[in-house]
């Protein structure tokens, strides 16, 4: 009845999303406190980071038009990509290897989905990661993310929840639910950067910086 | 208060609101269940707002007007989108990207909708588009209901006129 009551009054339902808003910012803060002890490899650290040098978005660059054989890529391996600039780290796109020359990914207009992996050889910077895990255990994560094709892209997706992605998250996910954590820091996001950084995966290619 | 006044207010009202939905509900993904009720409740208090502006305003080209001017980033992002003009720009994929963070309010609604694509697009793509006009409505709605003009009335000082 009292909710009722807030909703219908003009000047108290002007205040319910700013309280709620900042009710949530503490419980989130609180649950994530471990970031806040200088973690500079953090997502939110990087964004600030870059936000502070001008750099807000994925980053641009000229294509690259560098010779790079995927022959050797297996289900399950993950590729990364980036441009210089970029606010959220060295990378800016990750996607998953589904076979066939193929990778699910995610865009916002795409929302995840399969796509070409040859686009990945415009990208600057590039590195191919293998997870260190049994085929059966790669298999499942591949099946996992094909499953979700065609749900919501969705930029600051938190790591919570299975109805908003993004391409980072949709990957770290489907390793995760098979019990493989390719976040080390627990991270508020997962970002593509985050995969590089992973005991659990090895380098099977890298060019750029 | 003057009539370019009232309708100011009313659209720093719905600003206000929907800024701070943006918000609250991007915080409420971080619980997933809490973001649908929140998307629920600014439905709510979108259809209230709307009612309070109606009984403010009391001209249905009013509200159209502060409708329109509220969901105008919504509108100017779409619409360069849907004409290609967001390729003219060096930054062609952020437009699609802001109206997505434009429509947060009510994405974990259109979240539940089933993943099906249509023309290699998903049907949330889609919605991005509808929600302008379909939040735009639900703003200017209450003004088609007819008000009692008693009911407006708030002090014993206004009846004792009217009578």
């Amino acid at each position: 009845m009292q909710i009722i009551s807030l909703i219908r009054n003009k000047k108290y339902r002007m205040l319910l999303f700013p309280v709620i808003f900042l009710i949530l910012l503490a419980l989130i803060a609180m649950d994530n406190i471990q970031l806040a002890s200088g973690r500079r490899d953090s997502v939110i650290y990087t964004y600030a980071n870059s936000f502070l040098k001008g750099e807000i978005g994925s980053g641009y660059g000229i294509a690259s038009n560098d010779k790079v054989s995927f022959a050797g890529l297996e289900p399950g391996d993950i590729v990364l990509g980036g441009w210089p600039n970029c606010a959220y780290g060295r990378f800016s796109h990750a996607g998953i290897y589904v076979g066939d020359n193929m990778v699910l990914e995610g865009y916002v207009d795409y929302g995840l989905s399969a796509q070409e992996l040859s686009h990945y050889l415009n990208y600057s910077e590039l590195c191919l990661l293998r997870v260190e895990a049994s085929r059966e255990i790669k298999d499942k994560a591949v099946a996992y993310a094909l499953a979700h094709q065609g749900q919501m892209f969705y930029p600051v997706a938190f790591k919570q929840g299975e109805r908003y992605w993004n391409c980072s998250k949709i990957i770290w996910q489907a390793y995760n639910v098979q019990g493989i954590n390719l976040d080390i820091i627990n991270d508020l996001w997962i970002a593509p950067e985050s995969f590089s950084a992973s005991p659990s995966v090895k380098i099977l290619y890298e060019k750029g910086t | 208060m003057k009539r370019g006044l009232k309708i100011l207010v009313a659209i720093l009202r719905i600003y206000f609101l929907h800024i701070f939905a943006v918000l609250a509900v991007w915080l409420g993904m971080y619980y997933p269940g809490l973001d649908i009720i929140l998307a629920i409740l600014y439905l709510i208090l979108l259809w209230e707002e709307g009612k309070h502006s109606a009984q403010v305003l009391r001209d249905h080209k009013k509200q159209g007007l502060v409708a329109v001017l509220w969901q105008l980033p919504g509108f100017f992002l779409g619409a360069s989108v849907l004409l290609g003009l967001d390729r003219l720009t060096d930054f062609a994929y952020y437009f699609v990207f802001i109206l997505e963070l434009w429509h947060t309010p009510v994405l974990p609604l259109v979240s539940l909708i089933p993943a099906w694509t249509i023309i290699d697009k998903p049907i949330y793509y889609y919605c991005l588009f509808l929600m302008v006009p379909v939040l735009a409505i639900l703003y200017y709605l209450p003004v088609r209901k007819k008000v009692n003009p008693l009911a407006t009335l708030t002090s014993k000082t206004d009846l004792t006129v009217m009578m």
